[in-house]
């Protein structure tokens, strides 16, 4: 990465509830992204990968805050940054692709005309003619069959598949400088997962779009990822060029991560391996390492005393590769994959 | 696991109001029902007892409340008209029960054409405003006070079968009532081992709201002389007498209405704090 | 869309023939026999014996329902055993008085309870949604006649803004009539605006959590074009079919409202019709009643298909 980052995020906290109930779902996130990168992140249910992209995004749920940390985005400071100047850049400068386009649309309202809003919130300069011009030319980037069709139908009207490319024409026709998409393809056929993909890796190439790519599928990330991010319990725990994380992880996570998808090109075996046990509650945090007791290189070292003093990692979340006592080397990675 | 986490976060607000509502709630109903248990033996009045000296006297330290157009004293029969008006409340609302709630378990139960027969009937009586229901029915016996218990009870009862089966419905197909059916056990026996727990909060909660609903009617009858019939008070009966004079004794009929307006907010409280309690979904908004 | 409303009738006609049987059947099981309730104890056995030939009493039931149907079908609504009059009659002079005071009830209580619903459910746990929510409280335990009886106490008698009760048609002195049916209609409406406020806030509360409803803020739209074209527009359709089943507490309350400001309704005809066993008159009142509530919701169903156009599939 040259120069400055699009995106930097330190040491992100959210927090929900107060006193004795309070939890805290993030709990130390940092990365970055550069210009026309596309970053993944991965991890468990529940660790908190929406409520990330969610912060960014200044929409966390009611009761949600900021707790700590800090989010800057092409150099502006967006914790600082009042609910005017983040709304200005949500839709215009950061867009939002949802899981379920099907659910987030407007379900009562014409696919153009949800364009259209979008157009006079964002660029108020344009004639009703140009925007016209722009929604239609927007569905024919997403790639959209019969764009005139989908621009004069209800969402329910379209399939699975062009509803998502619908909401990726209102994500992308503000020409935004980065996409946050989460988990953009959960709730579609496997065939058309992958055009969705494709398509997301082809705008990156038009427009220039940084991308943020929420997902569970190592797959995909190796697939379209330049850089990826693993989250454990609200922690990052591991970050790097996927190439380098994913054949050689050095976190005990990441490489039991890796042993419950099928190796890439190969036959996948007979039953994959699955992580076992539950992480921990967001209420409760345990000292140390999160992650110890669920860890084998925890249980094969000794138990040793470190993993569950004190955390491994480093406190903006960035600095430190692999937040491990121990990370793993080429050996004792054979020895954690049997 | 974070589920618990999630309820801890989200029902630390509501709490604090909980516990103020259970009090104002209480507090209601307890002045309320010290008020017509005792009201008539500490005031020493008759409350049939006419007094042609002391007609329409305003509030004083022998009459409390005043007395009405025959000299009767208000405090003692606006406290015996409220024991009349809560018995005929709460008799209705179990006559609306009794049907109701065989029925709303069985059809939802059963399902089939039985359900849609008995739910086309209960359509129908949404078609009919309620207070008419209860009207055709006074018109059929005549006005009394059986007839308004049995008129709110026979009014009452498709709401709550409705309630009770879309309920039924809801928890019919869970996995445990197959796990029982699956086992052997006879519809009876889900039905009051698993429907009927499941169901318990609902037809508590509704049962109060009911009662609410049922003393507003009940003087709704009463206010157009179609409710417990004279000399009896009720507080319906009281309005309805009330109306011969409001303007030019406006007191009667405006310290008439208090009670009525304060047992129901209470009872709507208390059903929202049990909604609170028992069921904390149908509590969401 | 024709197809949709053309279902939404065919449903009404099942529950029209229902609602037939359970008029006629009303008359039927007056306890003892109709004529003499009709005519007293003491009357006359052959004049007994003339009426129960002229009300068809002797024949089977179900030919005495057709026949009664086809008088109703035909606007006969049979004699009103008080005054001897068609019941038909009477009823067509009372109904515009009806008609007048539900709209304008309704239209009170509509204006006061969507914005304070609205409000409620946007701003949900502020300090404006407690207020509103503690004054629906309130509202849903206060008798209507109770609190129409305090308004003309207090701006008919006290204040002397407004007459205190009578009726004057609109087509003799128009602006008497709107005087004359303000207090009616205040009160009216703020009997059902509790209901009403309530139904909005919790559409408007459910609606705020749907997905669409955060797509929308990630969209960057601002906070007003998210509760006008987002929230609103979404809870709008199935908010007019959930208003339009209470519309049953509109006509009941009209029935209490009419008989406190004398206005000279159907809802005056109930209580006169029962305390005299006019049972032709009742009746035609279930009837009538029946009809509206049905007519007012399916052209709510029919709203909703218009705005909503998922429902139109179903
Ligand atoms: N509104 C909320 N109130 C309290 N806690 C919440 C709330 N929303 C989320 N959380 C907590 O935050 C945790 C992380 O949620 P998040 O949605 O970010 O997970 P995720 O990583 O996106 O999971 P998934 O892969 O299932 O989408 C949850 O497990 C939950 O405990
Ligand atoms: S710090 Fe210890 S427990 Fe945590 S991942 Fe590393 S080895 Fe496992
Ligand atoms: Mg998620």
């Amino acid at each position: 990465m040259t120069g400055q980052p699009l995106l930097s995020v330190r040491d992100l906290a959210v927090e929900f509830g107060h006193g004795a109930a309070t939890s805290r779902p993030v709990d130390g996130v940092g990365f970055e992204v550069g210009e026309r990168e596309i970053v993944g992140i991965v991890g468990e249910s529940g660790c908190g990968k929406s409520l990330t992209l969610l912060a960014l995004l200044g929409l966390l749920p009611a009761g949600g805050r900021v707790a700590a940390g800090s989010i800057t985005f092409g150099g502006k400071d967006l914790l600082g940054a009042g609910p005017s100047v983040l709304r200005s850049l949500r839709g215009r400068q950061v867009a939002l692709i949802p899981s379920d386009a099907g659910a987030a649309l407007n379900p009562v309202a014409r696919v153009g005309r949800q364009l259209r809003l979008s157009l006079r919130t964002h660029q108020p300069q344009l004639t009703g003619q140009q925007r016209r011009g722009r929604a239609l030319d927007a569905l024919r980037r997403a790639r959209l069959p019969r764009p005139e069709q989908a621009l004069a139908a209800y969402p329910h009207e379209l399939s699975g598949g062009m509803q998502q490319r619908s909401a990726i024409a209102l994500g992308l026709q503000n020409e935004p400088r980065l996409l946050l998409a989460d988990e953009p393809t959960t709730a579609l056929d496997v065939s058309i997962q992958a055009e969705i993909l494709k398509l997301l890796v082809h705008l990156r190439d038009e427009l220039g779009s940084a991308i943020v790519f929420v997902t569970h599928d190592i797959s995909t990330v190796r697939e379209i990822c330049d850089r990826v991010v693993v989250m454990y319990a609200g922690q990052v725990v591991e970050q790097g060029g996927v190439d380098e994380v994913l054949t050689s992880p050095r976190h005990p996570y990441t490489a039991a991560l890796l042993g419950s998808i099928p190796p890439l090109g190969g036959v996948p075996p007979e039953q994959l391996e699955t992580v076992t046990g539950m992480p921990p509650d967001p209420g409760a945090w345990p000292g140390g390492c999160r992650f110890q007791a669920r860890c084998r290189r925890h249980l094969s070292l000794g138990e040793p005393e470190e993993c569950t003093s004190t955390w491994p990692g480093s406190a903006d979340g960035i600095s430190v590769q692999a937040a491990c006592h121990f990370p793993l080397d080429a050996s004792s990675l054979e020895e954690v994959r049997r | 696991m974070s589920a618990v986490a999630v309820a801890a976060a989200t029902t630390a607000g509501p709490r604090v109001k909980r516990g103020w509502k259970i009090w104002v709630g209480g507090a209601l109903l307890g002045i309320l029902a010290l008020f017509m248990l005792v009201g008539p033996l500490i005031s020493g009045y008759d409350p049939n007892a006419t007094d042609l000296e002391a007609r329409f006297a305003g509030p004083s330290a022998q009459h409390w409340l005043g007395t009405d157009d025959l000299g009767r004293d208000l405090f003692t029969r606006m406290a015996v008209g409220g024991r009349m008006t809560m018995l005929i409340a709460l008799g209705a609302v179990a006559l609306a029960s009794a049907i109701a709630i065989p029925l709303g378990l069985l059809t939802g139960y059963l399902g089939g054409w039985v359900d849609l027969a008995v739910m086309r009937v209960v359509d129908l009586f949404f078609a009919i405003p309620t207070l008419l229901v209860a009207i055709g029915i006074v018109g059929l016996f005549g006005p009394s006070f059986s007839t308004t218990l049995l008129a709110l009870g026979l009014a009452f009862w498709p709401f709550y079968a409705r309630l009770v089966r879309s309920a039924v419905v809801g928890v019919r197909d869970l996995a445990y009532t197959d796990a029982a059916r699956v086992i052997g056990a006879g519809p009876w026996r889900i039905i009051r081992k698993e429907i009927v727990p499941a169901l318990l909060p609902l037809l508590i909660v509704q049962t109060t709201v009911l009662l609410g609903f049922a003393v507003l009617d009940e003087a709704g009858l009463g206010f157009l002389g179609l409710g417990v019939q004279p000399p009896d008070p009720s507080w319906g009966a009281l309005l309805a007498q009330s109306r011969g004079f409001v303007l030019s004794h406006p007191w009667i009929g405006v310290i008439a209405g208090v009670p009525i307006l304060l047992v129901v907010l209470g009872i709507n409280i208390m059903a929202d704090v049990l909604r609170d309690r028992l069921d904390p979904q149908g509590a969401s908004t | 869309m024709v197809q949709y409303i053309a279902r939404r009738l065919l449903l009404a006609i099942p529950l029209l023939f229902g609602l037939s049987i359970l008029a006629f059947a009303y008359v039927r099981v007056i306890p003892g026999d109709p004529v003499t309730a009709m005519l007293g104890v003491n009357s006359d056995p052959e004049l007994v014996a003339r009426l129960r030939d002229q009300l068809g009493l002797n024949e089977p039931w179900y030919q005495q329902y057709t026949s009664w149907l086809g008088n109703v079908v035909t606007g006969d609504l049979g004699l009103s055993y008080r005054s001897r009059m068609p019941v038909s009659d009477i009823l067509i002079d009372r109904i515009p008085a009806t008609l007048e005071l539900a709209l304008g009830g309704l239209l009170v209580g509509l204006l006061i309870a969507i914005p304070a619903g609205l409000y409620a459910g946007f701003r949900r746990g502020g300090r404006a949604d407690n207020v509103i929510t503690g004054a629906t409280l309130v509202g849903l335990a206060t008798p209507g006649f109770w609190l129409g009886t305090l308004l003309m106490l207090l701006l008919a008698l006290q204040l002397g803004w407004l007459p205190s009760q009578g009726y004057v048609p609109f087509d003799v002195d128009p602006v008497q009539n709107l005087r004359l049916l303000v207090l009616p209609s205040l009160t009216l409406g703020l009997a059902i605006a509790p209901y009403l406020a309530r139904l909005t806030r919790t559409a408007v509360v459910e609606t705020g959590g749907e997905p669409s409803v955060s797509y929308a803020r990630a969209q960057g739209l601002p906070e007003g074009t998210v509760a006008r074209t987002v929230v609103l527009r979404i809870s709008l359709p199935s908010l007019i079919v959930a208003i339009a089943l209470t519309v049953g507490f509109l006509l009941a309350g009209s029935i209490i409202v009419e008989e406190l400001f004398n206005w000279p309704g159907m809802g005056r005809l109930v209580a006169a019709g029962v305390s005299e066993r006019d049972y032709p008159m009742i009746q035609a009142l279930m009837l009538i009643y029946g009809v509206i509530f049905i007519v007012v919701n399916v052209i709510a169903e029919v709203l909703q298909g218009l705005l909503d156009p998922r429902v139109r599939l179903t």
